[in-house]
């Protein structure tokens, strides 16, 4: 599995340039906003925004369909049950079943809003170094501690998946198969215990190098951040087109969701 | 199991947030600075644990093991879960930075509730009830995260209410196997590293109780003050120096000797401690480690005051007096030293504390009502 999420964090553009913390600051807002989306209409323009962005980044579009393409597979439920599932009365009816077109009203809502939100992700994430984004989260007044957890913890999963493949080999050298029964189970519990057990002598070796190195509970870096008047007006242009979106929503400017479902 | 973009509402997503900040908060704080990078190396195991994907029956599926990290990191298990949904929400691609808050309090919530569950190992003796409790434990993680999702759900609309059914019976299926699974690895590491699991019961330190106090006082004054009460309140309380220690010491006068036996709160032996047997003044007599009972059987010198201590060299200790006068049915020719004993060891165990069992299955009873509840309510409203 992929997790680079940064891998084309190097392509220039103007959202790449723009300051990590107002990025993520005015993004961030921008996804609260499309999640308290009800009409369809502004759903759709906030996808619009949404893929506006990422085309600005210039983010290819193989990386980020890989994404998208999971999102559908997890929503694609929604489409199957809640058309059949929607209280209330039914005019049409497929097989024997009620169909309510509120329930695909609400179903696309749901799609729509799902889609906006992870290419909004993309956006922000896509288009900074890893590091970098936390760095910024904690200029946010993220605390200090998850933040350094949350490096750590990324820096470590690479470590571990080798470390997984590595024992994987040797479970396979030695004839185990997975299969649908108790015993795979078992192996299974075995397999997380043992690398469980690799990662606690691992977490002290760790340690000490770091208090070696002089690690105090900061996390020094040297990542430096610097905002300019182009940074602020990019950031002011999102929150204005997030807040135009609610307001578009809440103002009934276009049919007002069904009374009950929010 | 996750709840994607898009799908909650907002006052949802919002209880969401507000319960993980709170509770991440509280967590958080209670963690040193030296334990932030051992957490989260512990964390990158259980998410490349959870990237592990298995056929079952033709379906394709992955763990959560939810509850297994309960089990290993105890309370520092919410601030992990949360750091983990953070870091799945920005990597995968797949979305899910808006539901942060309501997976992390998904997850982490079940997370505390098998810590729980898992806890309740210490008020039942069972035969290996690392595996029993580890089955227990895991399939509760699962299931409340299955049980707040689920209602997380009915709460943005009664829409959901068949997804939401469809929700509980998944992680019906879910439960079993990963029960299966977290018993598995908590039988193995109970066996191969009994320490990374978390909530095993240290006994304080007997010998220098107030050592450690003064060190801790300026960096967490308010938990050295929980502590000192907690020792005082046990020590006011037990009767005896032994009782109020976390590893208890008994004796039993045999014919061929003095049958000194150590052993836990719930009765299980303590093997292979070292057990001293030394006159009232302090001077060795003998000193030996217990067998696979915890016991060990002292030939002595005289029939004199005595004084016999257990210590697993971890510095838990307990220590009992004995009297001259008790040593009567010791046969001094007939003694043995270190073999088989003569009676029936006495049946080691502390008196179950009810109540806090009590308020165990009233916890659990609670979640099941509440599962029946909204399970009938999501019945009703889907007729």
């Amino acid at each position: 599995m992929a997790l680079d999420i940064d891998r084309y964090a190097h392509v220039e553009s103007s959202v790449q340039r723009w300051d990590p913390r107002f990025k993520i600051f005015s993004l961030g807002i921008l996804i609260l906003c499309i999640s308290l989306l009800k009409t369809l209409p502004m759903a759709a323009a906030a996808l619009a925004i949404a893929a506006l962005m990422l085309v600005v980044t210039g983010l290819p579009y193989h990386f980020i369909s890989h994404g998208l393409n999971w999102v559908i597979l997890f929503l694609l439920p929604f489409f199957l049950v809640m058309p059949f599932t929607y209280p209330g009365e039914t005019s049409i009816h497929i097989l024997g079943l009620g169909f309510a077109l509120e329930g695909l009203r609400l179903a696309s809502l749901i799609f729509i809003k799902a889609v906006a939100i992870v290419m909004t992700s993309y956006a922000i994430f896509g288009s900074a170094r890893f590091d970098v984004s936390m760095i910024a989260l904690q200029r946010l007044k993220c605390p200090t501690a998850l933040v350094q957890m949350l490096l750590f913890t990324y820096r470590y999963i690479f470590v571990f998946m080798e470390e997984m493949k590595r024992m994987n080999t040797a479970m396979r050298v030695r004839g185990f198969v997975l299969r649908s029964n108790l015993y795979t189970l078992k192996v299974l519990g075995n397999f997380i215990g043992s690398l469980l057990v690799r990662s606690f002598e691992r977490t002290e070796r760790v340690y000490k190098a770091m208090l070696s190195k002089g690690y105090n509970g900061q996390f020094h870096t040297l990542v430096t951040f610097s905002a300019g008047a182009k940074d602020l007006v990019k950031a002011v242009l999102v929150i204005a087109l997030a807040a135009g979106l609610v307001a578009g929503d809440l103002g009934g400017w276009f049919t007002q969701a069904a009374e009950g479902w929010y | 199991m996750h709840i994607s973009d898009g799908v909650l509402s907002g006052p949802v997503l919002a209880g969401g947030f507000a319960a993980t900040a709170v509770i991440a908060g509280i967590t958080l704080r209670k963690m040193d600075m030296e334990e932030i990078p051992k957490v989260a190396v512990i964390t990158a195991v259980f998410f490349v644990a959870a990237l592990v994907r298995f056929s079952l029956g033709g379906i394709s599926l992955h763990l959560t093991l939810n509850g297994l990290v309960g089990m290993v990191l105890g309370v520092r298990a919410f601030p992990a879960i949360l750091v983990g949904i953070i870091l799945q929400a920005i990597l995968f691609g797949h979305g899910g930075v808006s539901v942060i808050g309501i997976n992390t309090a998904m997850l982490g919530g079940g997370a505390l509730i098998a810590f729980g569950v898992w806890q309740l190992r210490h008020f039942v003796p069972v035969p290996k009830r690392e595996v029993v409790f580890g089955v227990l434990a895991g399939a509760a993680g699962i299931m409340s995260s299955g049980i707040i999702m689920s209602l997380a759900m009915t709460t943005t609309g009664k829409e959901f209410a068949v997804l939401a059914k469809a929700v509980i019976g998944a992680h019906l299926v879910l439960m079993v196997i990963e029960g299966a699974v977290v018993g598995a690895a908590a039988g193995f590491l109970a066996k191969v590293k009994p320490d990374a699991l978390a909530g095993r019961r240290v006994p304080k330190v007997v010998a220098a109780p107030a050592a450690p106090a003064p060190s801790d006082a300026p960096k967490a004054p308010m938990a050295v003050l929980v502590l000192v009460a907690g020792l005082l309140a046990g020590m006011l309380s037990a009767p005896g120096t032994a009782q109020a220690h976390k590893l208890l010491i008994d004796y039993t006068p045999q014919e061929n000797g003095l049958l000194v036996e150590v052993f836990f709160p719930d009765g299980t032996p303590a093997r292979e401690v070292n057990v001293r047997l030394m006159t009232e003044t302090g001077d060795l007599i003998h000193q030996a480690t217990t067998d696979q009972t915890g016991g060990y059987l002292f030939a002595i010198p005289d029939k004199i005051n005595l004084v016999a201590d257990g210590d697993d060299g971890l510095g838990h200790a307990a220590e009992v007096e004995i009297s001259a006068a008790e040593l009567a049915p010791i046969n001094l020719a007939a003694q043995t030293e270190g073999g088989a004993r003569a009676g029936a060891s006495k049946v080691h165990r502390e008196a179950i504390p009810v109540g806090r069992l009590i308020a165990g299955f009233v916890v659990i009873a609670a979640l099941a009502g509440g599962a029946l509840l909204m399970k009938k309510r999501g019945a009703s409203s889907g007729a």
